[in-house]
């Protein structure tokens, strides 16, 4: 292909039985913003994972300015000017934001023998202000960022050799307004100076907003490519899932008047840091969704009341007067946590299927200490069904899994121990259309089979469309209350926030 | 990794054993397979199988403990001493296991609830033994000469029964679950509702009773105690669980099998080189390196395993 930035030929991967990639062709041409759509596992990140050389592909070329390309790694990728921003945390602790930035690259401050921190500085801070970045000290240790801030130190890392081809995973779910606005910026002058960038998100808006073209992928295979004219979100919808997604995406009822007992009562929730002087209660039947900026307290506050971190102040108590203060009690207590982390905190990815699902009900299942592996295995295959888990088999590691696979089975956790109450901290976070669906179907049947659930959320149409409350939270503090309408928006609730 | 793969790694230790035992026949000969011999390998062995059994436990939730031959040698001389006391023989094994259940329950709080990492812990508690026995003993030594020693008519049904019920914990109940289900993730476990402080302080435990078990039958083999009772235990028994495929992160592929082959094997192998004339300083030295291959052969599996992006 003639003046193309980067091609791919024909490229396979898979991972044991697993086919990630099929014969996949793609192209990127000069000043395209090129768009990765796809549910999870269809293959996005093993594309962009083998253009950025952190992986290899099973079979296929590459070429980049029409010369072959196949990079062992990513340095050497870099060195042929792609860059990639990955979806987890792609930043050392425990070095500064300067020495992040210039990793692998000390040599070129080097003075008598030793690396200039001073001029390592000096070209950190040249490379933040350059992206719009100036309240970044770069002498700072990466650890006392937070999260937005380190997603932009490795945007600040990506581009600093003005790489030809830039690639975004999934990184504006970690960002704020400001910072995707920043991050749009820099894609912005990538495609005026006829560098090319291949973005992926979840965010079907944001795509259609940011991206020249758009390629779909569907089970590694590439379903078809959109040019500008031709973007429309129900045709992404589609061509992702592979079918007329029918029905509503949110419930539909507005009769959400809250009359069921009170479950769960917080008194003046304060925790160690950021959440303070929050007092509700949670009802029977109830979605109560919990909405506020990045920031604002929402996440910490559903690990307070899950006795994930301790309460400092004030108490969470359920209706027969049990305090909770551990995760422990919480759980024999009838309460389940989906956490905002599922990797690091809520899955054992090395572990099968079988082994997370039924980890929270084995003292329910055991007797005098003792689990029956019939009981065990009976329980693991209920959930699979109930939740429709797509896998071989039980004994299948969760590693294997897709993401929306991997979240249905944290959530078998909880509904295979029938959990009463469940807190739910971004529960559809990084999880294609198809499973969301499914999820928001599953909460809805929760609710009205008198399940009370916290639902915590960043994303505003999810609060609106599914809560029969919701509390905005502004600096750890509770800042309104919106109760379940048809004339409820955004702004009403945006205003709460800021 | 297919399941064939999987079979053929875990085979491997079997493997291992068998050709160190069928090369030390070749080289070392009549003197290798002398029946003597033979039982002073399974003697030896007995040891570090029945420790192991135990620390596998610790292993399993991503544990480690070092202070296991400082222990044994703790427990003995405690018991010993209680022994010329009272005169009845059942104290040596009331003794033995009590002293090192209590120094299981002091490293695993000092792990657990202090938040030290079990190496640092176990270590101090290796210094801390190792002190009191030398302190109290000198250069003495305790004689219990007169009780005779149980022979394998006693020592196989316990060592069996050992391995019956640990298998048993580790795969049947809530212990052995926890423990393993820690040693994927701390984290998941803590917020399944898992009460991770008390599973983990129980691991050490259960360690503390197998190596009360592995000192009363040491002392009655040895007869005497001394003060270099125990020394080096800690190293064979986890470079025998190690050999023997266990993962030093833990998780769920813990199992006790590793402990018994890989006691066999790092036995065989010392035995055998010291029989083939090899300088006991060197099989030292032997010893480290075949430690150093074994982690990082372990953990070049970790690292080809492919996972998939998310």
């Amino acid at each position: 292909m003639p003046n193309a930035l980067l091609s791919v030929h024909k490229i396979n991967k898979t991972f044991g039985p697993t086919v990630a990639l099929r014969d996949v062709d793609f192209t990127l041409m000069p000043g395209e913003v090129h768009g990765l759509v796809g549910e999870n596992g269809s293959g996005k990140s093993t594309l962009t994972s083998i253009i950025a050389g952190i992986q290899k592909a099973d079979s296929g070329e590459m070429f980049k300015d029409g010369k072959p390309y196949a990079p062992a790694s990513v340095v050497e990728a870099q060195k042929k000017a792609v860059a990639m921003i990955v979806q987890e945390m792609g930043t050392a602790p425990e070095i500064t934001v300067a020495e992040n930035i210039f990793l692998g690259k000390e040599p070129a401050f080097r003075k008598n023998g030793f690396v200039s921190k001073k001029e390592l500085n000096k070209a950190a801070a040249a490379a933040l202000a350059k992206i719009g970045a100036h309240d970044i000290p770069p002498a700072a240790p990466t650890f006392t960022l937070n999260l937005e801030q380190r997603k932009i130190v490795e945007l600040a890392k990506a581009i600093v050799d003005d790489p030809d081809v830039l690639i975004v995973d999934e990184t504006t779910t970690a960002l704020s307004h400001d910072g995707r606005e920043l991050l749009f910026s820099v894609i912005e002058d990538m495609r005026k100076r006829k560098k090319g960038v291949i973005f992926i998100s979840h965010d079907l808006e944001e795509l259609l907003s940011v991206c020249t073209i758009i390629t779909v992928l569907r089970d590694g295979n590439i379903i078809g490519t959109l040019t500008k004219d031709q973007f429309d979100e129900d045709t992404i919808k589609t061509m992702m899932v592979g079918r007329e997604l029918t029905g509503h995406y949110y419930r539909a009822d507005y009769d959400g008047g809250v009359t069921g007992e009170v479950v769960l009562r917080a008194k003046n929730v304060t925790g160690a840091d950021l959440v303070e002087d929050v007092s509700f209660e949670l009802h029977e039947g109830e979605i109560l969704g919990f909405g506020g900026l990045a920031g604002g307290g929402i996440h910490e506050l559903g690990r307070l009341l899950f006795g994930i971190d301790k309460v400092i102040y004030g108490s969470v108590e359920l209706a027969d007067g049990t305090k909770i203060t551990d995760a422990n009690t919480a759980v024999r207590s009838g309460m389940g946590y989906v956490s905002k982390n599922r990797d690091e905190e809520a899955i054992m990815l090395q572990a099968s299927i079988r082994n997370n699902a039924v980890l929270p009900s084995l003292s329910r299942l055991a007797r005098r200490g003792m689990i029956a592996p019939r009981k065990e295995k009976t329980l693991a295959q209920e959930i699979i069904d109930e939740l429709r888990v797509k896998c071989q088999s039980m004994e299948q590691k969760v590693c294997f899994l897709s993401g929306g696979n991997k979240q249905k089975v944290v959530f078998g956790k909880w509904i295979g121990n029938g959990a009463k109450i469940l807190i739910l901290d971004c529960p559809t976070r990084g999880v294609d259309v198809g499973v969301k669906q499914a999820m928001y179907q599953l909460m809805y049947e929760l609710r009205c089979r008198g399940n009370a659930i916290i639902l915590i959320s960043e994303e505003l149409p999810e609060l609106i469309g599914m809560s029969d409350r919701i509390i905005i939270l502004k600096n750890g503090k509770i800042s309104g209350e919106f109760k379940r309408s048809p004339e409820l928006s955004e702004q009403d609730i945006i205003r709460a926030m800021i | 990794m297919t399941k064939f793969k999987q079979r053929l790694a875990d085979l491997l230790p079997l493997a291992g054993l068998l050709v160190v035992f069928v090369l030390f026949s070749v080289l070392g000969g009549a003197k290798f397979y002398s029946s003597r011999n033979l039982m002073l390998i399974v003697n030896q062995a007995f040891t570090v199988m029945v420790v192991g059994i135990g620390v596998t436990m610790i292993f399993a939730h991503g544990g480690i403990d070092f202070s296991v031959g400082a222990v044994l040698a703790l427990s003995e001389m405690f018991a010993a001493m209680v022994y010329k006391r009272v005169g009845a023989p059942v104290v040596l094994i009331i003794m033995s296991v009590l002293v090192a259940v209590l120094c299981g329950l002091i490293t695993g709080t000092l792990t657990v609830k202090l938040r030290i990492p079990p190496f640092i812990s176990s270590l101090c508690m290796q210094f801390a033994c190792r002190g009191v026995v030398n302190t109290v003993l000198h250069a003495n030594q305790i004689g219990v000469t007169e009780l005779s020693a149980p022979g394998w008519g006693v020592k196989l049904p316990v060592l069996i029964g050992l391995a019956v019920v640990v298998f048993f914990i580790l795969d049947y109940t809530k212990i052995g679950k926890y423990n393993k289900a820690i040693g994927e993730n701390i984290r998941a476990a803590r917020s399944s509702g898992i009460n991770v402080d008390k599973y983990r302080i129980a691991a050490y435990l259960i360690s503390g009773v197998t190596v009360g078990i592995a000192a009363y039958f040491d002392l009655l083999r040895n007869g005497v105690m001394s003060t270099n009772v125990g020394y080096g235990l800690e190293m064979n028994v986890i470079t025998a669980v190690v050999l023997g495929g266990l993962s030093l992160s833990g998780g769920y592929t813990t199992s006790i099998r590793s402990a018994i082959l890989g006691s066999l094997l790092i036995i065989i192998m010392t035995n055998g080189l010291t029989v083939v004339g090899v300088p006991i300083s060197y099989i030292g030295i032997i010893q480290g390196i075949i430690f150093l291959l074994v982690i990082l052969s372990t953990y070049r599996r970790d690292l080809h395993t492919t996972l998939l992006p998310r």
